[in-house]
């Protein structure tokens, strides 16, 4: 669908419906995370309506210093592949993978004072591989670390949720999840 | 004793007998080191000497 270009004074409800509240990036869904929750499933937030989203977490934080993980549906499962890519405040660079684990494990990390999470997922709702792409921040002092994710699941599995479970016994207090679709024309 | 909780949307439970069966077997196969933290506490300002006669 082609970008409109307005030449009348009206807008009709429909121009506006199509052309102005439709963006680009488009709100699907959030969740509020509660307290002390040892995981978080973000139910409804995949549909045909779009093949890519952008997930973020924001203002909320982890009981301890930790990874935090991320997986297809509700439950753990098999054939998670990805590798990080990170360099420290040394300048040293910081690597991780998952090779065939239950989850992905080296998105990104958090701790007591600060926990975000920013990453697309590419076609979680289609018969298809799941991949995707995380911003990797490691608050740590002196080893703290920052980079990139980089990951799929070897399946063709259509989900309709994903699921925030931080490392261990470690639990998420606070801040949102909102999930965006990337619009299709 | 308490099992930890979940989030589900909105509605925040308790694991089931079977979601905490599955947690404690997952905590007790998982090899991946936890990070280290680093002391991130900034050193303090230095006390105003006092002064000398």
């Amino acid at each position: 669908m082609a970008v409109k270009t307005f030449g009348s004074e009206r807008l009709t409800s429909t121009d506006i419906n199509t052309y102005l509240t439709n963006s680009g990036l488009v709100y699907v869904t959030s969740v509020n995370v509660g307290t002390g929750v040892s995981s978080v499933t973000v139910p409804n937030a995949f549909s045909a309506t779009y093949d890519a989203y952008k997930i973020i977490w924001t203002g909320g934080t982890i009981s301890s210093l930790a990874l935090i993980f991320c997986y297809m549906g509700s439950s753990t499962g098999t054939a998670y592949y990805g590798a990080r890519s990170s360099g420290n405040v040394a300048g040293s660079f910081v690597g991780g993978g998952d090779n065939n684990t239950a989850y992905w494990q080296f998105m990104t990390a958090g701790n007591t004072n600060t926990a975000f999470m920013e990453f697309d997922l590419f076609n979680p709702y289609l018969a298809t591989v799941t991949s995707v792409r995380s911003i990797y921040s490691e608050p740590n002092g002196a080893s703290s670390a920052y980079g990139t994710y980089g990951g799929y699941v070897n399946n063709t599995t259509s989900y309709t949720s994903f699921t925030l479970d931080p490392q261990s016994t470690t639990t998420m207090t606070g801040g949102t999840i909102t999930v965006y679709g990337y619009r299709k024309a | 004793m308490s099992k930890p909780v979940i989030q589900i949307g909105d509605e925040i439970r308790e694991m089931t007998d079977e979601e905490y069966a599955a947690y404690q077997e997952r905590l007790a196969n998982d090899t991946l080191p936890a990070l280290i933290p680093e002391s991130s506490v900034e050193e303090s300002a230095p006390e105003t000497p006092e002064p000398t006669e």
